[in-house]
């Protein structure tokens, strides 16, 4: 309760948190919103500008493009939200577990992680499309890998300082396991910053997810996604540039929106980073 | 009795630096802070003037006004700064903070020290560099010269091979060596009066004792007048000829050390001298601290500020705020034990 | 200092080999068979029996990692299934293109986020300040291909004055390069800005104030000089960042760059490039690294004199 005083201080925070709210219900109900069938062709209507029947106008097909943005979003919220989740379950036990154990296996992640920081997440994600395969499965895990070392590194900084603190020390003395510690003591203290690293994560997935299709390694057609209208939009820039108007609009606001809510989350979970007074 | 700011002033020929109803005011989320408020107090040349207080109590602030250096969300919100450069008089409360004018006097007639000499100094500038920007700033003399005369300082200020040291970048050196470094930045270009914002505070008192010792020193050599702060009476003992002391943004007394020292008039002067551990004290007399905290500057009423935790409190205390007022000539007191001038009849007047 | 450049040279060769490796497993991972996958689906199985006998893919695990370790050392990646031209032919031209773009790029950043950071650090919550952040973020929430496709629309379609992709003339470097720096300035700016921010914090800036120092000279000589200790560090990371979206941007303009190659061949399925862009790709990323590593300990002092 008191969180959400605090966030709901920061109006801009609030404002796009608003935003994000409606674009994930946008996304969840995409099947009953849609004007049109998302994939249903009509050569009959290919190329039409914005008009009061078609919003965003219709492609080379005759696809209601406001229909495949309203569709898009539902594809870009589910693959970026599975990335997350999937970096979060397997980066944060490793994270735990190694800052707990710290050693030589401590040393060796932490080497790998810092190999891997080198290289940006775009490269990584090609590379890891390439051999899993242009699929929305294969999108979600080259996302989600290219990003674990980052959820690794903040769960053994807190466990590494939460390992420090006494009372695990007497946690330890009084002949507690492992297991037990690191759920009762290390796991509280690791969601906060587990939340404001993901929700750092959802704007850099939302680009990353459509450069990878833009670049055709990502959702294949006929499913909609909005680098990959984009892309398909560049071969008709000259008869119909309305095609890139929705696309451009939703990625846009979707990363803004993930953005500011990301920034105001860190600021409302983790005051101390505040910028100088 | 006199009111004691009315017998200062700046056409006197030996006053350096006078604040004359100072208030700085900061504002925060919870409303408007005076931190200092309505102050008045003169430093003559030549003259050492301890200003003590506790943390939060306006000192340093009241320091930062003088360099013009009060930053945001601080500013001053009325009173003057007047401070005597060769034949004029400026009051520095009214200058440009980054105008050429407080540039001018900034690090050449008035310098300052500060309380960190572990983060006071760039680390990516050598020590010799740092003093010959003082320098090069307010003289007009080549670099070489320049770089000359911060080995020369570094020397007067006792550091051991002060050529070698002049390379080396701050972090090679202790923090003892880096406050005579800072010293030795601040007297370069000879200034009038020197502000020491509890220079000694993050020393070691061995270290502590040497700085005191060299400051001492300075002081005869350069014939600068000191405004020194802190929180620690001893250090005043050593150090200063006049004691101000500060609570909650005002002086509540005032007066040449020895004075104030034989006999304290403030229940709070008294409170804080009895804090002091005292080697040939009797030992079973315990050493007693001041009863409560410091009241937030926001919550400022009517009353003393000191009223909360004055074990002498009357009821007038809680309604008035006591002037301060001179007491037998040298020393002065705001306080009502001694005297029934409240602030307003002072202003008023 | 030498010392620690010889041992981050040394690390280089770790680094390499567990790289290389890593590329070797991965695309041994890659389901299906490669020679099939690079004879095509449809090809006769001679052919496919013939690749594989030529890419020694019916050797054991060991023997292929093993002379895979010892070509890659020769500088040999192969020969492209596509074009039948060996890798490093095919990839080095390309690798000048990129580097053209993504320096270029870089510098245009560089001096965009330095001017408009410590503009902003100095009006900080001043609406000076408030308009370069709001600029940033919407940079930073505009990917390339998006302001890309704006800007031909704008510049080539629209009003005609450049042309819309390739790189033959002056002209042809102009959107490129602008579209890939604005987005790298963007994230700059924020993070010089709070680097700035916070140099401007520290007591050493009150001393400087304190001598009399002019707000010029405070801000760009005495905050920035410390900021660039943290800021060249962004500028490192940053210009692999800029590497990566160049691989969008050379899309995007038809860059004949080392990106597009690869995207290309994968497409193409061309393994050889593709693992042969990736392989140097990889090398630039350890390099670049590597130099700003020694970067920062030449800036500075408290490691370069110990």
């Amino acid at each position: 309760m008191d969180f959400l005083k605090r966030f709901s201080r920061d109006k801009v925070g609030l404002f796009f948190g608003i935003v994000l709210v409606l674009i994930y219900l946008i996304a969840l109900t995409a099947h009953w919103i849609t004007p049109y069938d998302p994939l249903q062709t009509d050569l009959r209507k290919v190329f039409q500008p914005p008009s009061w029947e078609h919003w965003l106008g219709t492609d080379q097909f005759g696809r209601d493009m406001l229909s495949r943005v309203i569709l898009a979003t539902q594809i870009t919220a589910r693959v970026t939200g599975l990335a997350i989740l999937f970096a979060v379950i397997t980066g944060v036990p490793i994270g735990m577990f190694v800052g707990f154990v710290g050693g030589w296996l401590d040393g060796l992640v932490m080497r790998i992680t810092d190999m891997l920081l080198i290289f940006p997440i775009i490269m990584l994600a090609i590379v890891l499309v390439v051999i899993i395969g242009p699929t929305e499965n294969g999108v979600i895990f080259a996302l989600g890998i290219s990003q674990m070392p980052q959820f690794i590194r903040v769960a053994r900084g807190v466990t590494l300082s939460v390992k420090e603190e006494l009372y695990i020390e007497a946690a330890v003395a009084v002949g507690a396991s492992r297991e037990y510690i690191l759920r009762r003591h290390v796991w509280p203290n690791i969601s906060a910053p587990i939340i404001v690293q993901a929700s750092l994560t959802l704007p850099v997935f939302v680009l990353n997810a459509s450069a990878l299709s833009y670049l055709g390694l990502g959702v294949q057609p006929p499913t909609p996604e909005w680098g990959q209208m984009l892309n398909e939009s560049v071969a008709f820039i000259f008869n119909a540039p309305y095609l890139m108007i929705g696309p451009t609009i939703a990625l846009f606001l979707f990363t803004l929106a993930a953005n500011l809510v990301g920034d105001a989350l860190q600021e409302t979970i983790n005051p101390k980073l505040k910028k100088r007074k | 009795m006199a009111i004691a700011k009315e017998e200062s002033g700046i056409g006197a020929n030996h006053a350096l630096l006078e604040l004359r109803d100072l208030s700085v005011d900061f504002e925060t989320e919870q409303g408007t802070a005076r931190v200092v408020d309505r102050l008045s107090y003169r430093i003559d040349r030549d003259e050492t003037v301890g200003i003590v207080g506790e943390s939060g109590c306006g000192k340093s602030v009241t320091a930062r006004a003088v360099m013009g250096l009060v930053e945001s969300p601080g500013r001053i919100a009325s009173g003057q700064i007047l401070y005597r450069h060769g034949d004029e008089v400026i009051d520095i409360a009214k200058l440009d903070p980054k105008g050429r004018q407080i540039r001018e006097l900034r690090g050449n007639a008035i310098s300052m020290i500060f309380q960190e000499p572990m983060t006071s100094l760039n680390p990516v500038f050598s020590i010799g560099d740092q003093i010959a920007e003082a320098i090069l700033l307010h003289q007009s003399i080549t670099r070489r010269d320049a770089a000359e005369k911060a080995v020369e300082m570094l020397d007067a200020v006792g550091i051991p091979l002060p050529r070698e040291r002049a390379r080396d970048f701050p972090h090679h050196l202790s923090g003892g060596m880096r406050q005579r470094a800072m010293i030795a930045m601040a007297m370069s270009c000879n200034p009038s009066l020197l502000i020491a914002d509890e220079p000694t505070t993050a020393l070691d008192v061995t270290i502590q004792a040497q700085v005191l010792d060299l400051m001492n020193k300075l002081r005869a050599e350069f014939q600068a007048a000191i405004m020194f702060i802190t929180h620690d009476l001893g250090v005043i003992a050593t150090m200063a000829d006049q004691i101000r002391v500060m609570y909650l943004g005002r002086v509540v007394e005032s007066g040449p050390v020895s004075t104030v020292f034989r006999q304290p008039l403030h229940p709070y002067t008294q409170g804080m001298m009895q804090s002091i551990p005292s080697l040939r004290g009797a030992r079973k007399r315990r050493l007693q601290s001041i009863a409560g905290n410091v009241p937030s500057p926001l919550e400022v009423g009517p009353g003393c500020g000191f009223a909360s935790r004055c074990p002498h409190v009357m009821d007038v205390c809680r309604k008035a705020k006591p002037a301060l007022v001179s007491e037998g000539g040298v020393q002065s007191v705001a306080c009502f034990q001694h005297h029934t001038h409240t602030e307003e009849a002072s202003h008023a007047g | 200092m030498l010392r620690m450049i010889i041992y981050r040279l040394l690390l280089i060769i770790p680094v390499g080999l567990v790289l290389v490796s890593f590329l070797f497993a991965l695309f041994h991972l890659i389901p299906g068979d490669p020679a099939q996958l690079m004879a095509g689906d449809n090809a006769p199985e001679e052919l496919v029996q013939a690749i594989r006998q030529a890419y020694g893919f019916d050797q054991p695990v060991h023997i292929q990692y093993w002379n895979y370790l010892i070509r890659v050392l020769q500088g040999d990646l192969g020969v492209s299934t596509y074009s039948r031209e060996p890798v490093i032919d095919v990839v080095w031209p390309r690798v000048i293109n990129t580097a053209q773009l993504a320096g270029l790029a870089m510098l245009f950043a560089i001096v965009i986020s330095l001017i408009l950071g410590c503009i902003s650090a100095m009006f900080w919550n001043h609406p000076v300040d408030k308009s370069v952040t709001v600029f940033s973020l919407v940079g930073i929430c505009t990917p390339v291909f998006v302001s890309g496709l704006i800007a031909i629309y704008f510049f080539s379609v629209y009003l005609g004055w450049l042309p819309i992709g390739g790189k033959a003339t002056w002209k042809h470097y102009i959107l490129p390069v602008v579209t890939l720096g604005a987005y790298q300035a963007a994230m700059f700016t924020r993070m010089v800005r709070s680097c700035m921010v916070d140099a401007l914090g520290r007591d050493f800036i009150v001393t400087a104030r304190a001598k009399g120092v002019a707000e010029r000279l405070v801000v760009f000589k005495h905050a920035l000089r410390n900021a660039l200790l943290p800021i060249i560090t962004l500028f490192g990371l940053g210009l692999g960042h800029t590497l990566g979206g160049s691989v969008v941007t050379e899309t995007i303009f038809n860059w004949p760059g080392l990106g597009r190659l690869m995207v290309d061949s994968i497409l193409t399925r061309d393994l050889p490039v593709t693992q042969g862009a990736i392989q140097i790709f990889a090398a630039i990323f350890i390099a670049v690294n590597l130099i700003v590593d020694v970067l920062y300990a030449w800036v500075d002092p408290r490691i370069r004199y110990d």
